[in-house]
């Protein structure tokens, strides 16, 4: 790696950072409510569902 | 010495790796997400992880514990990695440096070394096993040859990885559909001949090898050993997650492709290490296929297993290079030998002592990825309202929001070390021990390990950020949640 190729690199760093500075469509969307809500039955109520259900079932 | 155009390329590649993602670039819909994530998903140290449940549980609560412990492990690592890779077209590493500091992310890159070293180990030992296994029970080598050639397989497989690495890892890359297929056609054949030889009922008859006697103990470690190493995918996440632009198009391949396959696949590992009685994957599978059908296992597990070595190789290259004096001083082969050399030490000196302590190594997982996930998901959401300045992600000046002291967020590290120090009382990973006991009850078959190690760390993590940090205008926290 040369001086040459990390100050291209570094050139080309800054290319993108201004161009994502200055790109009011950048930015990608925020998660909403209901994507929260739908992340945490998936990830969390239907686990808990299955854990004690199949405690209930199975080990008691 | 003048790096070659090939070396230059790939370091060209490594930096650019770690760049923010502009919206044109950002081309992959559901279709592309689910095809990636799946075949990412889809691994064969999953089978691993199933023989490592089938050392506690039983078929059926194993079943329930593998599943709901994959998805309980992703929630976490999709709520803290994947919005903000969504947002911002960033990847994990970088997406760390408001949380650990524009210096202090390079502890991020040597988790995500140390994590993949470890992953690579169990698949490149397995082949070797298996392929010595195999050839043992065909009657091609008699048993005192099994030990030493499934360590040259295991050396020369990773020899192999190595220059493939070298060689230009793309076209490994973009076939990781055919990896997965291969791991799911080396699973097919398992379950099909375990099904038809032993029947469901033996598989549900299996006993656990170690179970303690005390079965809510074993449903939570079954449950916690998913929980753990699906917590392992965060240094994965940002890489694969920020091609998307929509957090509700990229949830479901997140939680269906990357954690539950986890744990789907993983059964065929729990399965056959019930009918055979032998939680090593290598030895259950050659025991459940015969000798024929367990050379064709074989050598599927061995496509997969080197193609997923390689591309795990290959991610920690790229984290590699992102260390300033890496990426300027270390040549690209120099570089696949740092990333590769502890996995071949592993597989060469040791493979049983590291194979007998898989365990171990999963647990670790938990330790370390349970309390980063905790505060990630405090320093987003709660302090800096989803809100980052990304040209200060890639500014390790003191210019930058995120220098706080001289490039490193103390406050990230106490709050990490308590987190990894409450896992050792709840669940020690050395020796299994439950030093966290209230009377007689243990208090980690109520709570698991990785789940109280989240809540401790993101409290601990509020706490200081709160007394210290943001009055001492350190980490940028007033101008980004402005």
């Amino acid at each position: 790696m040369t001086t040459q190729d990390e100050a291209e690199l570094r050139r080309l760093l800054q290319e993108r950072l201004e161009l994502v500075d200055n790109d009011p469509e950048y930015e990608g969307a925020e998660p909403t409510t209901n994507d929260h809500l739908m992340l945490a039955v998936i990830g969390l109520v239907i686990p808990a569902a299955l854990l004690i259900g199949g405690w209930v079932l199975y080990g008691g | 010495m003048e790096a070659s155009k090939a070396e230059i390329s790939a370091i060209h590649m490594a930096a650019e790796g770690s760049w923010p993602v502009v919206p044109a670039e950002r081309r992959w819909g559901v279709v592309g997400l689910f095809g990636v994530t799946l075949s990412a998903g889809i691994a064969a140290w999953s089978y691993a992880i199933g023989g490592a449940v089938s050392w506690y549980l039983p078929a059926a609560l194993g079943t329930i514990a593998m599943l709901a412990g994959a998805l309980v492990g992703m929630y976490f690592v999709t709520l803290a990695a994947m919005p903000v890779s969504i947002k911002y077209g960033i990847d994990t590493i970088a997406a760390s440096k408001p949380i650990y500091g524009s210096r202090g992310a390079a502890f991020s890159i040597f988790v995500q070394y140390a994590s993949i070293i470890g992953w690579n180990g169990i698949l490149i030992i397995l082949f070797g096993r298996a392929t010595a296994n195999v050839l043992q029970e065909a009657g091609v080598i008699g048993a005192d040859l099994n030990y030493p050639l499934s360590v040259v397989v295991s050396l020369a497989t990773i020899a192999i990885s190595y220059f493939m690495v070298i060689g230009g890892a793309d076209s490994i890359r973009n076939n990781s559909v055919w990896i997965a297929v291969a791991v799911a056609v080396a699973g097919g054949i398992v379950l099909f001949q375990l099904i038809r030889q032993s029947g469901w009922d033996t598989i549900a008859a299996g006993e656990p090898a170690y179970a303690t006697g005390n079965l809510q103990l074993d449903y939570t470690l079954g449950f916690e050993i998913l929980v753990a190493t699906v917590l392992s995918w965060w240094p994965y996440m940002g890489g694969i997650m920020r091609m998307s632009r929509s957090v509700r198009q990229a949830l479901w391949p997140s939680m269906i492709c990357l954690g539950l396959a986890t744990g789907v696949i993983g059964l065929i590992g729990l399965y056959a290490s019930l009918a055979t009685g032998d939680p090593d994957p290598s030895i259950s599978f050659v025991k459940v296929t015969g000798a024929w059908m367990g050379l064709v296992a074989v050598v599927f597990i061995g496509l997969a297993n080197v193609g997923t070595a390689i591309v795990g190789v290959y991610a920690t290259m790229i984290g590699l290079k992102q260390v300033p004096a890496f990426q300027f001083r270390l040549s690209w082969p120099m570089t696949a030998a740092v990333a590769l050399g502890p996995v071949a030490l592993i597989a060469g000196l040791i493979p049983n002592l590291f194979m007998d302590n898989i365990l171990t190594f999963m647990y670790f997982l938990g330790v370390v990825f349970a309390p980063i996930c905790a505060i990630q998901i405090v320093d987003y959401y709660v302090f800096r309202k989803q809100k980052l300045h990304v040209p200060s992600l890639y500014d390790s000046t003191c210019n930058g929001r995120y220098h706080f002291w001289a490039g490193i967020n103390p406050v990230a590290f106490v709050a990490t070390i308590v987190g990894a120090v409450f896992y050792w009382f709840l669940l020690d990973p050395v020796t299994y021990e439950n030093r966290f006991v209230v009377g007689d009850t243990i208090v980690f078959q109520w709570t698991s390990a990785s789940i109280a190690t989240i809540v401790l760390s993101a409290i601990v993590y509020w706490i200081l950020t709160k007394a210290f940090v943001i009055p001492s205008r350190k980490g940028g926290y007033a101008v980004d949640a402005a």
